[in-house]
């Protein structure tokens, strides 16, 4: 074939394969769009660490394996451990909702046995506490996280622990739950989140009978060591964010680090936006270096006076910053 | 205008669109393209740092968005020659990293007005600063800035390879399928430059960001799922809603950290279009610093814009001029198209978020790749002298104790305030250690030979 007439096709073929191309790969794009289904593509956004992503979509698939083949699945998680783990920091658990333990990815020989009565370090129901999650709280807590203290290998004082857990009924009809964690906890922003709002909804509801169960340090309010604050919009500490005092501190007068007023600023945006965050820079402790710490805060109400619940927490550290 | 230089005019084989070169459309467009798509990189700087301060998700989309558009009207105005600003070299404007920390230190104390006020000041300091860079020509020798080129590179290491391995943050697991994403996106723009012929040497950065991101959709779920999200996104929206709210303020207390980082800024961007020069006319024996000294005016006027303007500190974009070393086209018109596109994504979410959503591991190959253009300039500019005693050490003391500001924190930590800002960071800390040691270093030298001129005995 002469020169000119093989550039001359090649020129009229080009756009013809290019617009070909862009095509498959639009419909390839649609497709593993779909593909990934509905609760991996529920809002995961809300979490910092790629680990956590992974092990929601990983227990995520592990239910609706459940759901489509019953007891097989176990045998699926069994086969292939590492398919079920996030990068081998994590394991699957399955209970049903007597407490009944049917599976369980990191310690076998828990099969079969009835955990039902099994508290973490501060005395905390577990299996409870999960339930009432997926139970009550799948709206503010579409992951069924729950966290407890416990006594890691080599660990002297406990170490907290965050699973997330989601509900699955099997083909035969029985209503399980699967659940799995990091081995190495990563503290999620979206876990004080997710205590703040049930905190304030449970004070709206109970009002000052409420506060004791907030402030209680083995309570279910309190996680990774941070319990929930409450103040009244004049800034004055119902549940003071650390010292159980009997005269309340007046903590719009709270400057931090920086030379700013971070709590008056939570109650600006939660008076705007019924939620917010801002960022706080303190010391833990006298001649210590300054941290870094979230603040997230709401709206809720104490016996229909409007209050402000909060929790503060620390922030990931970006692994390019110093 | 010569709209026909190309490697056949030119004569370099390393030049495929010289400087006044006009290419293409198609050609202008993807060009173009490639140098916008590495600009975004930098786009999330202004998010991140409404984030560290606790600014919501509308106060972050504003913020990009405004930088956005400074930047692209910047790179507008560096490529164009006028009579007062602008280099005319490839040579775009990005949000960068260089005032981050010191932008947040301002947001955090006085809030955003603070930090825009701020930043005002320092645009107007490397305005200064410009006027005066011919007489302190002397201040910048080789070794100097072929010195401060390489740190630019450097500077950007932690966030090209965190990227890269596709970890956000400290503490979280190793993706190695986002390795496999960033090392698959590298190895094909590297082979595409390397072994490509015209079209594919060009588009090196396109190619493999595209496939990078078709293996990120196989690999990564995250991928997929975060394109989904580009349909909630309005197409268009206009930033400039309440102009009150860009009223800046300003604090005496903050004058000295901004106005180191200006000089540091000032001399980042003096490398960069030392880099661009060199690219654009490999001819020159000696530095041109007509053109250099009108580039800086126009960064700076760009940095003072973009605070008036509501958005963060933009400056000169290393990366994009070692993607313009690599593929050979520095047609100062690339840079012009790139910067209006850019400008306009400002006005449009759905669009920048298109772009915003390429995944890390590829964001962070398309870094390596430029950066290790740049590097490698500065390098060769601080070898292209011969390296005496003086130089030497002048050279290894500046980096090893600039570089040591980022390999061991804690010590430089523990310093007074005072001394503090200027060991904040390795780019800033090099840069000043080396242009004054190696003054210190000359001493004796300058003294002699201005006793010589003083006498008027002719140069040894």
């Amino acid at each position: 074939m002469p020169e000119a007439k093989k550039s001359d096709w090649r020129r009229r073929i080009f756009p013809v394969v290019l617009t070909a191309g862009a095509v498959l790969i639009l419909i390839f794009v649609l497709l593993r769009i779909r593909q990934l289904g509905e609760t991996e593509r529920s809002d995961l956004r809300g979490y910092d660490y790629l680990a956590t992503r992974r092990l929601v979509r990983l227990t995520a698939q592990g239910a609706r394996l459940l759901e489509e083949k019953g007891g097989e699945a176990f045998d699926d998680f069994s086969a292939d451990p590492d398919r079920w783990s996030v990068e081998g920091e994590s394991y699957l658990y399955v209970y049903d909702r007597e407490g009944v333990n049917l599976f369980h990815g990191g310690y076998p020989e828990l099969r079969g046995q009835d955990l039902r009565d099994l508290t973490d370090l501060l005395g905390r129901n577990i299996h409870r506490l999960i339930l009432d999650q997926l139970d009550n709280h799948s709206e503010s807590n579409p992951h069924g996280w729950c966290h407890y203290l416990w006594a890691a290998p080599g660990s002297l004082q406990g170490t907290w622990k965050s699973s997330c857990h989601f509900p699955a009924t099997l083909p035969d009809g029985r209503k399980v739950y699967i659940g799995s964690g990091l081995n190495t906890p990563l503290v999620e922003r979206e876990f004080f989140r997710i205590n703040v709002d049930q905190a304030a909804e449970f004070l709206a509801g109970e009002g000052t009978a409420a506060l004791a169960g907030l402030k209680d340090p083995q309570g279910p309010f309190t996680i990774y060591d941070e319990a929930v604050f409450v103040l009244d919009r004049e800034g004055r500490a119902i549940i003071d964010p650390s010292l159980d005092l009997k005269k309340p501190r007046d903590l719009f007068e709270y400057r931090d680090l920086s030379g700013r007023f971070p709590l008056r600023e939570l109650a600006e945006r939660v008076e705007k936006e019924k939620t917010g965050w801002v960022v706080t820079l303190s010391r833990e402790r006298a001649g210590g270096h300054p941290v870094k710490k979230g603040i997230y805060g709401r709206n809720s109400e104490l016996n229909s006076k409007p209050v402000i619940v909060g929790a503060l927490c620390e922030l990931p550290e970006p692994a390019w910053m110093r | 205008m010569d709209k026909t230089q190309t490697t056949e005019t030119t004569g370099n084989p390393k030049i495929i669109y010289g400087l006044d070169a006009v290419p293409p459309r198609r050609d202008l467009l993807l060009l173009s393209f490639q140098q916008m798509l590495l600009m975004f990189t930098a786009a999330t700087i202004p998010a991140i740092l409404v984030r560290e301060i606790g600014g919501s998700l509308q106060e972050a989309s504003l913020m990009v968005a405004l930088t956005m558009i400074a930047a692209g009207v910047g790179s507008v105005i560096q490529a164009t020659r006028t009579r007062w600003m602008g280099s005319g070299y490839l040579c775009p404007n990005v949000c960068g990293p260089s005032y981050l920390a010191v932008s947040m230190q301002a947001a955090w104390s006085g809030g955003l007005p603070l930090m825009r006020g701020m930043i005002i000041i320092a645009g107007v300091a490397e305005m200064l600063l410009a006027r005066l860079i011919n007489r302190l020509r002397f201040l910048f020798p080789p070794v100097v800035t072929g010195l401060a080129v390489t740190m630019v590179g450097v500077s950007i290491i932690p966030v090209a390879v965190s990227g890269f391995f596709g970890s956000r943050f400290a503490g979280d697991i190793f993706g190695w399928r986002d390795a496999v994403v960033g090392a698959v996106s590298l190895l094909l723009m590297a082979g595409a430059n390397i072994w490509g012929k015209k079209s594919v040497k060009m588009y090196c950065l396109l190619l493999g960001t595209a496939g990078g991101w078709l293996l990120a959709l196989i690999l990564l779920p995250d991928a997929a799922e975060n394109l989904s999200r580009i349909g909630h996104a309005p197409w268009i929206s206009f930033p400039f809603r309440d102009l009150a709210g860009l009223k800046p303020a300003f604090s005496l207390r903050l004058l000295p950290p901004f106005l180191i980082i200006a000089v540091c800024g000032s001399l980042k961007s003096f490398g960069n279009l030392i880099a661009a020069q060199k690219i654009s006319e490999p001819e020159l024996k000696e530095l041109k610093m007509k053109p250099l000294s009108k580039g800086l005016m126009a960064d700076g006027f760009t940095t003072a814009m973009a605070g008036a303007m509501g958005g963060m500190a933009v400056d000169t974009s290393s990366s994009n001029v070692g993607l313009a070393a690599a593929t050979g086209a520095v047609s100062r018109w690339i840079a012009v198209c790139a910067g209006i596109i850019f400008a306009i994504l400002g006005f449009s979410p759905k669009l920048t978020m298109a772009i915003a959503l390429i995944p890390p591991p590829v964001v962070g190959a398309m870094m390596i790749f430029a950066v290790s253009f740049m590097i490698s300039t500065g390098l060769q500019e601080m070898l292209s002298v011969k390296l005496d005693q003086r130089k030497i050490f002048a050279i290894g003391i500046s980096l090893i104790l600039g570089l040591g500001t980022g390999l061991v924190p804690a010590v430089f930590q523990a310093m007074p305030p005072t001394l503090q800002v200027f060991f904040a960071e390795p780019l800033s800390s090099t840069t000043i250690l080396v242009i004054v040691l190696y003054q210190l270093f000359h001493l004796d030298l300058t003294l002699a030979e201005r006793r010589r001129k003083r006498d008027g005995v002719g140069p040894t």
